[in-house]
Protein backbone atom coordinates (compact mmCIF):
# COMPACT_ATOMS: atom_id res chain seq x y z
CA UNK A 1 0.00 0.00 0.00
CA UNK A 2 2.93 2.45 0.84
CA UNK A 3 4.73 1.55 -2.31
CA UNK A 4 0.92 1.99 -4.52
CA UNK A 5 0.76 5.57 -2.68
CA UNK A 6 4.30 6.27 -3.14
CA UNK A 7 3.99 5.33 -7.07
CA UNK A 8 0.67 7.31 -7.54
CA UNK A 9 2.34 10.42 -6.15
CA UNK A 10 5.11 9.96 -8.44
CA UNK A 11 2.50 10.78 -11.39
CA UNK A 12 1.10 13.64 -9.18
CA UNK A 13 4.23 15.27 -8.69
CA UNK A 14 5.39 15.38 -11.92
CA UNK A 15 2.84 17.16 -13.68
CA UNK A 16 4.28 18.50 -16.79
CA UNK A 17 4.99 15.24 -18.41
CA UNK A 18 0.99 13.54 -17.42
CA UNK A 19 -0.34 17.09 -19.07
CA UNK A 20 1.36 17.11 -22.21
CA UNK A 21 0.03 13.90 -22.94
CA UNK A 22 -3.96 14.49 -21.76
CA UNK A 23 -3.70 17.21 -23.66
CA UNK A 24 -2.41 15.83 -26.45
CA UNK A 25 -5.62 12.39 -26.04
CA UNK A 26 -7.82 15.65 -25.88
CA UNK A 27 -6.81 17.60 -28.46
CA UNK A 28 -7.39 14.30 -31.14
CA UNK A 29 -10.60 13.42 -29.78
CA UNK A 30 -11.89 16.53 -30.05
CA UNK A 31 -10.81 16.91 -33.84
CA UNK A 32 -12.22 13.25 -33.96
CA UNK A 33 -14.93 13.43 -32.24
CA UNK A 34 -15.75 16.92 -34.39
CA UNK A 35 -14.66 14.82 -37.55
CA UNK A 36 -17.35 12.36 -37.10
CA UNK A 37 -20.07 14.42 -35.99
CA UNK A 38 -19.64 16.39 -39.71
CA UNK A 39 -19.10 13.14 -41.57
CA UNK A 40 -22.54 11.76 -39.96
CA UNK A 41 -24.68 13.53 -43.03
CA UNK A 42 -27.54 10.69 -43.02
CA UNK A 43 -28.34 12.24 -46.59
CA UNK A 44 -25.33 10.53 -47.57
CA UNK A 45 -26.93 6.84 -47.22
CA UNK A 46 -27.89 5.66 -50.65
CA UNK A 47 -32.11 4.52 -50.36
CA UNK A 48 -32.24 0.47 -49.54
CA UNK A 49 -29.05 0.62 -47.59
CA UNK A 50 -30.29 2.57 -44.72
CA UNK A 51 -29.56 -0.32 -42.42
CA UNK A 52 -26.20 -0.38 -42.98
CA UNK A 53 -25.87 3.06 -41.80
CA UNK A 54 -23.41 3.96 -39.01
CA UNK A 55 -24.41 4.46 -35.59
CA UNK A 56 -23.26 7.70 -34.72
CA UNK A 57 -23.09 7.01 -30.79
CA UNK A 58 -20.89 3.47 -31.42
CA UNK A 59 -18.84 5.72 -33.64
CA UNK A 60 -18.20 8.35 -31.01
CA UNK A 61 -17.45 6.44 -28.34
CA UNK A 62 -14.81 4.86 -30.99
CA UNK A 63 -13.23 7.85 -31.09
CA UNK A 64 -11.87 7.24 -27.65
CA UNK A 65 -9.87 4.21 -28.09
CA UNK A 66 -7.55 6.71 -29.18
CA UNK A 67 -6.60 7.13 -25.50
CA UNK A 68 -4.75 3.60 -26.13
CA UNK A 69 -1.77 5.45 -27.78
CA UNK A 70 -1.47 7.58 -24.63
CA UNK A 71 -1.94 4.89 -22.04
CA UNK A 72 0.85 2.91 -23.53
CA UNK A 73 2.97 5.94 -23.70
CA UNK A 74 2.02 6.78 -20.17
CA UNK A 75 2.57 3.25 -19.16
CA UNK A 76 6.50 3.53 -20.58
CA UNK A 77 6.86 6.43 -18.78
CA UNK A 78 6.04 5.28 -15.59
CA UNK A 79 8.96 3.37 -15.30
CA UNK A 80 11.78 4.23 -18.13
CA UNK A 81 11.72 8.55 -16.31
CA UNK A 82 13.03 6.68 -13.34
CA UNK A 83 15.82 5.46 -15.28
CA UNK A 84 16.29 8.39 -17.36
CA UNK A 85 16.12 11.35 -14.24
CA UNK A 86 18.22 8.33 -11.79
CA UNK A 87 14.78 8.30 -9.30
CA UNK A 88 15.34 4.16 -9.56
CA UNK A 89 18.16 4.50 -7.22
CA UNK A 90 16.12 6.03 -4.20
CA UNK A 91 13.22 3.70 -5.66
CA UNK A 92 15.34 0.64 -4.93
CA UNK A 93 17.02 2.04 -2.12
CA UNK A 94 13.27 2.34 -0.27
CA UNK A 95 12.06 -1.40 -1.58
CA UNK A 96 15.27 -3.35 -2.51
CA UNK A 97 13.15 -5.83 -3.33
CA UNK A 98 12.61 -4.58 -7.37
CA UNK A 99 9.54 -7.28 -8.07
CA UNK A 100 7.50 -5.83 -5.68
CA UNK A 101 8.09 -2.41 -7.37
CA UNK A 102 7.54 -3.96 -10.94
CA UNK A 103 4.05 -5.49 -9.95
CA UNK A 104 3.15 -2.43 -8.15
CA UNK A 105 4.16 -0.09 -11.63
CA UNK A 106 2.47 -2.39 -13.28
CA UNK A 107 -0.82 -1.86 -11.01
CA UNK A 108 -0.47 2.33 -11.25
CA UNK A 109 0.07 1.74 -15.08
CA UNK A 110 -2.73 -0.04 -15.51
CA UNK A 111 -5.02 2.20 -13.10
CA UNK A 112 -3.75 5.32 -14.65
CA UNK A 113 -4.01 4.45 -18.43
CA UNK A 114 -7.39 3.65 -17.89
CA UNK A 115 -8.59 6.99 -16.23
CA UNK A 116 -7.08 8.45 -19.45
CA UNK A 117 -9.98 7.56 -20.93
CA UNK A 118 -12.13 9.45 -19.01
CA UNK A 119 -11.36 13.24 -19.90
CA UNK A 120 -11.89 11.40 -23.66
CA UNK A 121 -15.09 10.06 -23.21
CA UNK A 122 -16.42 13.58 -21.07
CA UNK A 123 -14.75 15.39 -23.78
CA UNK A 124 -16.45 13.60 -26.33
CA UNK A 125 -19.87 13.91 -24.98
CA UNK A 126 -19.87 17.23 -24.08
CA UNK A 127 -19.24 18.10 -27.86
CA UNK A 128 -21.56 15.70 -28.92
CA UNK A 129 -24.30 16.72 -26.82
CA UNK A 130 -23.59 20.51 -27.98
CA UNK A 131 -23.72 19.54 -31.58
CA UNK A 132 -25.95 16.76 -32.22
CA UNK A 133 -27.14 16.42 -28.80
CA UNK A 134 -30.77 15.50 -30.19
CA UNK A 135 -29.60 12.69 -32.40
CA UNK A 136 -27.92 10.63 -29.39
CA UNK A 137 -29.04 7.84 -28.51
CA UNK A 138 -26.61 5.55 -26.39
CA UNK A 139 -27.79 2.12 -25.27
CA UNK A 140 -26.51 -0.76 -23.37
CA UNK A 141 -24.37 -1.72 -25.82
CA UNK A 142 -22.56 1.54 -26.48
CA UNK A 143 -21.91 1.72 -22.56
CA UNK A 144 -20.21 -1.94 -22.93
CA UNK A 145 -18.24 -0.76 -25.66
CA UNK A 146 -16.89 2.43 -23.41
CA UNK A 147 -16.13 -0.30 -20.90
CA UNK A 148 -13.78 -2.63 -23.41
CA UNK A 149 -11.98 0.70 -24.30
CA UNK A 150 -11.42 1.47 -20.54
CA UNK A 151 -10.26 -2.53 -19.91
CA UNK A 152 -8.11 -2.29 -23.49
CA UNK A 153 -6.59 1.07 -22.02
CA UNK A 154 -5.45 -0.34 -18.91
CA UNK A 155 -3.98 -3.12 -20.84
CA UNK A 156 -2.23 -1.40 -23.01
CA UNK A 157 -0.91 0.73 -20.35
CA UNK A 158 0.73 -2.05 -18.77
CA UNK A 159 2.22 -4.06 -21.70
CA UNK A 160 3.75 -0.61 -22.24
CA UNK A 161 5.43 -0.35 -18.56
CA UNK A 162 6.70 -4.34 -18.96
CA UNK A 163 8.04 -3.02 -22.01
CA UNK A 164 9.76 0.03 -20.13
CA UNK A 165 10.68 -2.61 -17.74
CA UNK A 166 12.40 -4.55 -19.93
CA UNK A 167 14.58 -1.97 -22.37
CA UNK A 168 15.24 0.29 -19.19
CA UNK A 169 15.12 3.51 -21.72
CA UNK A 170 12.58 5.65 -22.47
CA UNK A 171 13.18 5.84 -26.49
CA UNK A 172 14.23 2.55 -27.11
CA UNK A 173 10.42 1.59 -25.14
CA UNK A 174 8.53 3.23 -27.20
CA UNK A 175 10.10 2.80 -30.80
CA UNK A 176 9.91 -0.98 -29.98
CA UNK A 177 6.02 -0.76 -29.60
CA UNK A 178 5.62 1.60 -32.07
CA UNK A 179 7.78 -0.89 -34.54
CA UNK A 180 5.23 -3.38 -33.36
CA UNK A 181 2.77 -1.61 -33.71
CA UNK A 182 3.29 -0.37 -37.46
CA UNK A 183 6.05 -2.86 -38.86
CA UNK A 184 6.26 -6.08 -37.19
CA UNK A 185 2.63 -7.18 -36.17
CA UNK A 186 0.90 -6.63 -39.80
CA UNK A 187 3.71 -8.38 -41.50
CA UNK A 188 3.13 -11.45 -39.10
CA UNK A 189 -0.86 -11.06 -39.60
CA UNK A 190 -0.11 -12.06 -43.56
CA UNK A 191 -0.40 -15.27 -42.25
CA UNK A 192 -3.63 -16.15 -40.67
CA UNK A 193 -2.74 -18.99 -38.95
CA UNK A 194 -1.24 -16.96 -36.04
CA UNK A 195 -3.04 -13.82 -36.25
CA UNK A 196 -5.63 -15.02 -33.21
CA UNK A 197 -2.27 -14.79 -31.40
CA UNK A 198 -1.25 -11.46 -31.73
CA UNK A 199 -1.28 -8.76 -29.00
CA UNK A 200 -2.60 -6.26 -31.19
CA UNK A 201 -5.20 -8.34 -33.21
CA UNK A 202 -6.15 -9.36 -29.26
CA UNK A 203 -6.89 -6.14 -28.37
CA UNK A 204 -8.50 -4.47 -30.94
CA UNK A 205 -10.44 -7.49 -32.33
CA UNK A 206 -11.23 -9.72 -28.94
CA UNK A 207 -11.40 -6.61 -26.42
CA UNK A 208 -12.59 -3.78 -28.47
CA UNK A 209 -14.48 -6.04 -30.84
CA UNK A 210 -13.61 -4.49 -34.31
CA UNK A 211 -16.67 -5.84 -36.52
CA UNK A 212 -13.84 -7.16 -39.04
CA UNK A 213 -12.26 -9.50 -36.56
CA UNK A 214 -13.28 -13.02 -36.03
CA UNK A 215 -11.70 -13.12 -32.75
CA UNK A 216 -14.24 -13.48 -29.24
CA UNK A 217 -13.53 -11.26 -26.36
CA UNK A 218 -12.78 -14.25 -24.31
CA UNK A 219 -9.85 -15.55 -26.49
CA UNK A 220 -8.21 -11.96 -27.30
CA UNK A 221 -8.20 -11.50 -23.21
CA UNK A 222 -7.03 -14.88 -22.74
CA UNK A 223 -4.18 -14.51 -25.71
CA UNK A 224 -3.45 -10.67 -24.02
CA UNK A 225 -3.11 -12.12 -20.74
CA UNK A 226 -0.15 -14.33 -21.41
CA UNK A 227 1.34 -11.54 -23.46
CA UNK A 228 0.70 -9.47 -20.15
CA UNK A 229 2.34 -12.58 -18.09
CA UNK A 230 5.81 -13.16 -20.23
CA UNK A 231 6.52 -9.74 -20.82
CA UNK A 232 5.77 -9.27 -17.24
CA UNK A 233 8.24 -12.41 -16.43
CA UNK A 234 10.82 -11.00 -18.66
CA UNK A 235 10.47 -6.96 -16.74
CA UNK A 236 10.87 -8.64 -13.42
CA UNK A 237 14.07 -10.67 -14.43
CA UNK A 238 16.13 -8.07 -16.11
CA UNK A 239 15.17 -5.50 -13.57
CA UNK A 240 16.38 -8.26 -11.05
CA UNK A 241 19.10 -8.69 -12.83
CA UNK A 242 19.65 -4.96 -13.65
CA UNK A 243 23.01 -2.80 -12.16
CA UNK A 244 22.47 0.60 -11.10
CA UNK A 245 25.35 2.92 -11.90
CA UNK B 1 27.99 -3.44 11.10
CA UNK B 2 29.06 -2.67 7.83
CA UNK B 3 30.99 -5.84 6.27
CA UNK B 4 32.29 -6.82 2.89
CA UNK B 5 33.48 -9.92 2.33
CA UNK B 6 36.14 -10.63 -1.03
CA UNK B 7 33.94 -8.72 -3.39
CA UNK B 8 34.55 -9.07 -6.67
CA UNK B 9 32.66 -6.81 -9.15
CA UNK B 10 33.38 -7.20 -13.26
CA UNK B 11 31.77 -5.06 -15.76
CA UNK B 12 32.38 -7.08 -18.88
CA UNK B 13 35.77 -6.70 -19.04
CA UNK B 14 36.73 -4.62 -16.72
CA UNK B 15 37.41 -5.08 -13.60
CA UNK B 16 35.90 -2.39 -10.64
CA UNK B 17 36.23 -4.18 -7.66
CA UNK B 18 38.62 -6.65 -6.66
CA UNK B 19 38.38 -9.58 -4.02
CA UNK B 20 37.68 -6.17 -1.32
CA UNK B 21 37.10 -7.15 2.28
CA UNK B 22 36.78 -4.74 5.11
CA UNK B 23 34.55 -4.43 8.08
CA UNK B 24 33.07 -0.87 9.57
CA UNK B 25 32.62 -1.46 13.37
CA UNK B 26 29.31 0.46 14.91
CA UNK B 27 30.09 3.87 15.72
CA UNK B 28 32.64 4.54 13.66
CA UNK B 29 32.95 7.37 11.14
CA UNK B 30 35.28 5.83 8.36
CA UNK B 31 36.53 7.30 5.09
CA UNK B 32 36.41 5.42 2.06
CA UNK B 33 39.20 6.86 0.14
CA UNK B 34 40.85 5.93 -3.41
CA UNK B 35 41.36 7.56 -6.12
CA UNK B 36 38.96 8.43 -9.02
CA UNK B 37 38.08 4.69 -10.86
CA UNK B 38 39.24 3.08 -7.55
CA UNK B 39 36.04 1.33 -7.55
CA UNK B 40 34.84 3.57 -4.25
CA UNK B 41 30.90 3.78 -5.59
CA UNK B 42 30.86 0.96 -7.37
CA UNK B 43 31.46 -1.12 -3.65
CA UNK B 44 28.88 1.36 -1.86
CA UNK B 45 26.36 0.76 -4.93
CA UNK B 46 27.42 -3.30 -4.27
CA UNK B 47 26.54 -2.62 -0.51
CA UNK B 48 23.07 -0.89 -1.11
CA UNK B 49 22.03 -3.94 -3.44
CA UNK B 50 22.11 -1.69 -6.05
CA UNK B 51 24.68 -3.45 -8.18
CA UNK B 52 24.71 -7.56 -8.12
CA UNK B 53 28.30 -8.23 -7.46
CA UNK B 54 30.26 -11.05 -9.34
CA UNK B 55 31.69 -12.90 -6.31
CA UNK B 56 31.67 -12.07 -2.26
CA UNK B 57 28.77 -10.60 -0.50
CA UNK B 58 28.05 -7.26 1.21
CA UNK B 59 26.20 -6.77 4.84
CA UNK B 60 24.98 -4.07 6.80
CA UNK B 61 24.02 -4.97 10.49
CA UNK B 62 24.68 -8.59 9.59
CA UNK B 63 22.25 -8.98 6.46
CA UNK B 64 22.50 -8.41 3.00
CA UNK B 65 20.60 -5.00 2.21
CA UNK B 66 17.93 -6.60 0.39
CA UNK B 67 17.38 -8.23 3.65
CA UNK B 68 16.80 -5.23 5.72
CA UNK B 69 13.00 -5.22 6.80
CA UNK B 70 12.61 -1.71 5.96
CA UNK B 71 15.70 -0.21 4.95
CA UNK B 72 15.32 2.88 5.13
CA UNK B 73 14.72 2.95 9.31
CA UNK B 74 18.31 1.24 9.01
CA UNK B 75 20.36 2.91 6.32
CA UNK B 76 20.73 6.18 4.67
CA UNK B 77 22.41 6.59 1.56
CA UNK B 78 23.69 9.86 -0.61
CA UNK B 79 25.17 8.82 -4.11
CA UNK B 80 24.95 11.24 -6.33
CA UNK B 81 23.77 14.35 -7.00
CA UNK B 82 21.30 13.79 -9.88
CA UNK B 83 18.61 11.74 -9.05
CA UNK B 84 16.36 13.62 -8.76
CA UNK B 85 12.94 14.51 -11.47
CA UNK B 86 13.77 17.98 -12.66
CA UNK B 87 10.15 18.31 -12.68
CA UNK B 88 8.83 17.70 -9.08
CA UNK B 89 9.88 20.24 -5.80
CA UNK B 90 12.08 19.27 -3.41
CA UNK B 91 9.04 18.89 -0.80
CA UNK B 92 7.56 16.71 -3.31
CA UNK B 93 10.86 14.45 -4.01
CA UNK B 94 10.76 13.85 0.02
CA UNK B 95 7.48 13.44 -0.08
CA UNK B 96 7.34 10.12 -2.44
CA UNK B 97 10.38 9.02 -0.75
CA UNK B 98 8.70 8.95 2.62
CA UNK B 99 5.21 7.70 1.14
CA UNK B 100 7.19 4.40 -0.06
CA UNK B 101 9.03 3.81 3.60
CA UNK B 102 5.58 4.98 5.26
CA UNK B 103 7.04 7.78 7.13
CA UNK B 104 5.43 9.91 8.56
CA UNK B 105 4.37 13.51 6.41
CA UNK B 106 5.70 15.93 9.43
CA UNK B 107 8.86 14.82 9.47
CA UNK B 108 9.51 15.93 5.56
CA UNK B 109 9.41 19.16 7.40
CA UNK B 110 11.46 18.20 9.78
CA UNK B 111 14.71 17.07 7.24
CA UNK B 112 14.15 20.39 5.21
CA UNK B 113 14.77 22.59 8.21
CA UNK B 114 17.56 20.08 9.17
CA UNK B 115 19.32 20.71 6.09
CA UNK B 116 18.53 24.19 5.67
CA UNK B 117 16.25 23.59 2.47
CA UNK B 118 12.72 24.84 3.71
CA UNK B 119 12.53 28.16 2.09
CA UNK B 120 13.64 26.47 -1.67
CA UNK B 121 11.22 23.07 -0.82
CA UNK B 122 8.52 24.27 -3.06
CA UNK B 123 10.71 24.83 -6.01
CA UNK B 124 11.32 22.60 -9.02
CA UNK B 125 14.26 20.42 -8.44
CA UNK B 126 15.36 21.01 -11.76
CA UNK B 127 16.57 24.99 -10.53
CA UNK B 128 18.71 23.86 -8.15
CA UNK B 129 22.49 24.40 -7.68
CA UNK B 130 24.34 21.04 -6.98
CA UNK B 131 25.17 21.99 -3.25
CA UNK B 132 21.10 22.39 -2.57
CA UNK B 133 20.87 18.84 -4.83
CA UNK B 134 23.49 17.65 -2.35
CA UNK B 135 21.26 18.74 0.42
CA UNK B 136 18.41 17.07 -0.83
CA UNK B 137 19.90 13.94 -1.19
CA UNK B 138 20.95 14.45 2.45
CA UNK B 139 17.88 14.95 3.62
CA UNK B 140 16.51 11.74 1.60
CA UNK B 141 19.21 10.14 3.96
CA UNK B 142 17.89 11.22 6.86
CA UNK B 143 14.16 10.92 6.52
CA UNK B 144 14.11 7.44 8.98
CA UNK B 145 16.92 8.76 11.37
CA UNK B 146 18.52 5.79 10.55
CA UNK B 147 21.35 4.06 12.07
CA UNK B 148 23.87 3.61 9.25
CA UNK B 149 24.68 6.25 6.49
CA UNK B 150 26.73 5.40 3.40
CA UNK B 151 27.75 8.55 1.84
CA UNK B 152 29.41 8.89 -1.67
CA UNK B 153 31.37 12.35 -1.92
CA UNK B 154 28.63 14.35 -0.05
CA UNK B 155 30.75 17.26 0.25
CA UNK B 156 30.34 17.32 -3.59
CA UNK B 157 29.12 21.05 -4.56
CA UNK B 158 29.11 22.36 -1.12
CA UNK B 159 30.73 25.76 -0.80
CA UNK B 160 32.99 25.97 2.26
CA UNK B 161 30.33 27.24 4.78
CA UNK B 162 27.76 24.29 3.68
CA UNK B 163 31.24 22.06 4.31
CA UNK B 164 31.69 23.28 7.51
CA UNK B 165 28.04 22.78 8.06
CA UNK B 166 28.42 19.00 6.67
CA UNK B 167 31.48 18.28 8.70
CA UNK B 168 30.02 19.30 11.92
CA UNK B 169 26.84 17.50 11.03
CA UNK B 170 28.48 14.24 10.69
CA UNK B 171 30.08 14.26 13.88
CA UNK B 172 27.20 15.14 15.65
CA UNK B 173 25.47 11.90 14.40
CA UNK B 174 28.24 10.30 14.91
CA UNK B 175 28.36 10.97 18.61
CA UNK B 176 24.88 9.86 18.75
CA UNK B 177 26.27 6.28 18.27
CA UNK B 178 25.53 5.96 14.65
CA UNK B 179 28.15 3.96 11.72
CA UNK B 180 29.04 5.93 8.51
CA UNK B 181 30.87 5.12 5.79
CA UNK B 182 31.44 8.27 3.40
CA UNK B 183 34.06 8.10 0.44
CA UNK B 184 35.52 11.28 -0.60
CA UNK B 185 38.18 12.82 -3.07
CA UNK B 186 38.66 15.85 -1.06
CA UNK B 187 40.79 13.76 1.41
CA UNK B 188 41.50 16.66 4.00
CA UNK B 189 37.55 16.77 4.49
CA UNK B 190 38.00 13.39 5.67
CA UNK B 191 41.38 13.51 7.88
CA UNK B 192 38.88 16.15 9.96
CA UNK B 193 35.83 13.44 10.09
CA UNK B 194 36.85 9.75 9.78
CA UNK B 195 38.04 7.65 12.76
CA UNK B 196 39.68 5.25 10.41
CA UNK B 197 40.00 4.99 6.76
CA UNK B 198 39.53 2.69 4.28
CA UNK B 199 41.70 3.11 1.08
CA UNK B 200 41.50 1.00 -2.10
CA UNK B 201 43.41 1.51 -5.92
CA UNK B 202 41.98 -0.51 -8.67
CA UNK B 203 39.49 -2.31 -6.71
CA UNK B 204 41.86 -3.94 -4.27
CA UNK B 205 42.51 -3.53 -0.79
CA UNK B 206 45.52 -1.01 -0.09
CA UNK B 207 44.79 -0.24 3.99
CA UNK B 208 42.44 -0.17 6.73
CA UNK B 209 43.83 2.11 9.73
CA UNK B 210 43.05 4.96 11.81
CA UNK B 211 43.78 8.15 10.65
CA UNK B 212 46.41 8.86 13.16
CA UNK B 213 48.01 5.46 12.22
CA UNK B 214 47.93 6.33 8.30
CA UNK B 215 49.29 9.43 8.90
CA UNK B 216 52.37 8.03 10.81
CA UNK B 217 52.85 5.63 8.25
CA UNK B 218 54.09 7.80 5.96
CA UNK B 219 58.04 8.96 6.58
CA UNK B 220 57.64 11.99 9.65
CA UNK B 221 60.66 14.01 9.33
CA UNK B 222 62.04 17.16 10.79
CA UNK B 223 62.61 20.78 9.66
CA UNK B 224 65.93 22.31 10.98
CA UNK B 225 66.85 25.67 9.84
CA UNK B 226 70.55 26.95 11.17
CA UNK B 227 72.92 29.54 10.00
CA UNK B 228 75.75 26.65 10.62
CA UNK B 229 73.65 24.15 8.96
CA UNK B 230 77.10 22.77 6.83
CA UNK B 231 78.17 21.99 10.65
CA UNK B 232 75.01 20.28 11.67
CA UNK B 233 74.24 17.91 8.62
CA UNK B 234 78.01 15.64 9.30
CA UNK B 235 77.14 15.63 12.82
CA UNK B 236 73.01 14.12 12.52
CA UNK B 237 74.43 11.48 10.01
CA UNK B 238 77.08 10.95 12.35
CA UNK B 239 74.24 10.27 14.91
CA UNK B 240 72.94 8.26 12.29
CA UNK B 241 69.85 10.43 11.15
CA UNK B 242 69.46 10.59 7.67
CA UNK B 243 69.12 14.33 6.09
CA UNK B 244 67.19 14.03 3.08
CA UNK B 245 67.56 17.36 1.76
CA UNK B 246 69.80 20.18 2.69
CA UNK B 247 69.43 23.72 0.33
CA UNK B 248 71.24 26.47 2.16
CA UNK B 249 70.53 26.55 5.74
CA UNK B 250 67.31 24.18 5.78
CA UNK B 251 67.92 20.80 6.49
CA UNK B 252 65.25 18.29 6.50
CA UNK B 253 65.91 15.29 8.39
CA UNK B 254 64.16 12.18 7.30
CA UNK B 255 64.03 10.19 11.00
CA UNK B 256 64.36 11.34 14.65
CA UNK B 257 62.17 13.90 16.97
CA UNK B 258 63.06 17.23 17.84
CA UNK B 259 64.03 16.77 20.89
CA UNK B 260 67.00 14.59 19.51
CA UNK B 261 67.89 17.19 16.41
CA UNK B 262 67.51 20.16 19.44
CA UNK B 263 69.78 18.39 22.00
CA UNK B 264 72.23 17.44 19.18
CA UNK B 265 72.36 20.88 18.09
CA UNK B 266 72.90 22.16 22.03
CA UNK B 267 75.32 19.65 22.49
CA UNK B 268 77.21 20.82 19.89
CA UNK B 269 76.80 25.05 20.41
CA UNK B 270 74.93 25.14 17.00
CA UNK B 271 72.37 27.84 16.71
CA UNK B 272 69.37 26.79 15.50
CA UNK B 273 66.74 29.39 13.67
CA UNK B 274 63.96 26.66 13.59
CA UNK B 275 63.12 23.27 14.69
CA UNK B 276 60.01 21.55 13.69
CA UNK B 277 58.56 18.18 12.80
CA UNK B 278 57.57 18.08 9.75
CA UNK B 279 53.26 17.40 9.71
CA UNK B 280 52.53 14.36 7.80
CA UNK B 281 49.18 14.74 5.89
CA UNK B 282 46.09 12.07 5.20
CA UNK B 283 46.96 13.14 1.42
CA UNK B 284 50.30 12.88 1.59
CA UNK B 285 50.41 9.14 3.17
CA UNK B 286 47.43 8.10 0.68
CA UNK B 287 49.44 9.60 -1.86
CA UNK B 288 52.06 6.90 -1.07
CA UNK B 289 49.99 4.28 -0.46
CA UNK B 290 48.35 4.47 -3.26
CA UNK B 291 52.21 5.08 -5.59
CA UNK B 292 53.39 2.47 -4.04
CA UNK B 293 50.48 0.27 -4.97
CA UNK B 294 50.82 1.78 -8.54
CA UNK B 295 54.31 0.49 -8.83
CA UNK B 296 53.52 -3.01 -7.55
Amino acid sequence: MRLFASELLKIRTAPRTVLGLLLAELAIVGIGTASVIDGSDESGVPEGFEGFRPRLERDLIDVTSSSLLFALLLGVLVITWEYRHGTITQTFLSTPVRDRVIAVKALVAGLVGAALVVPALLLMLVIAEIWVGNRLDFTGEDVERAGRIFLASAIVAILGMEIGAITGRQLGAIVVALAWAIFAEPALAIWASIEDYLPLHAIFGGILGEEEADISFGRGLVTIAVYVIALGAGGIVLTRRRDIT
Amino acid sequence: MIEVEQLTKRFRKTLAVDDLSFKVREGAICGFLGPNGAGKTTTLRIILGLVRPTAGQATVMGRPYRGLERPPFDVGAVLEASSFHPGRTGRNHLRVVAAAAGIPRPRVEDVLDFVHLSEAAGRRVGGYSLGMRQRLSLAAAFLGDPKVLILDEPANGLDPEGMRWLRELLRSLASEGRTILISSHVLAEVEQIADEVVIIHRGRFVAHETTAELSARAAAGVRVRSPQADRLKPLLQEAGLAVTSSEGDLLLVGEGSTERVGELAAANGIVLHELAAEKTTLEEAFLELTAHETTE
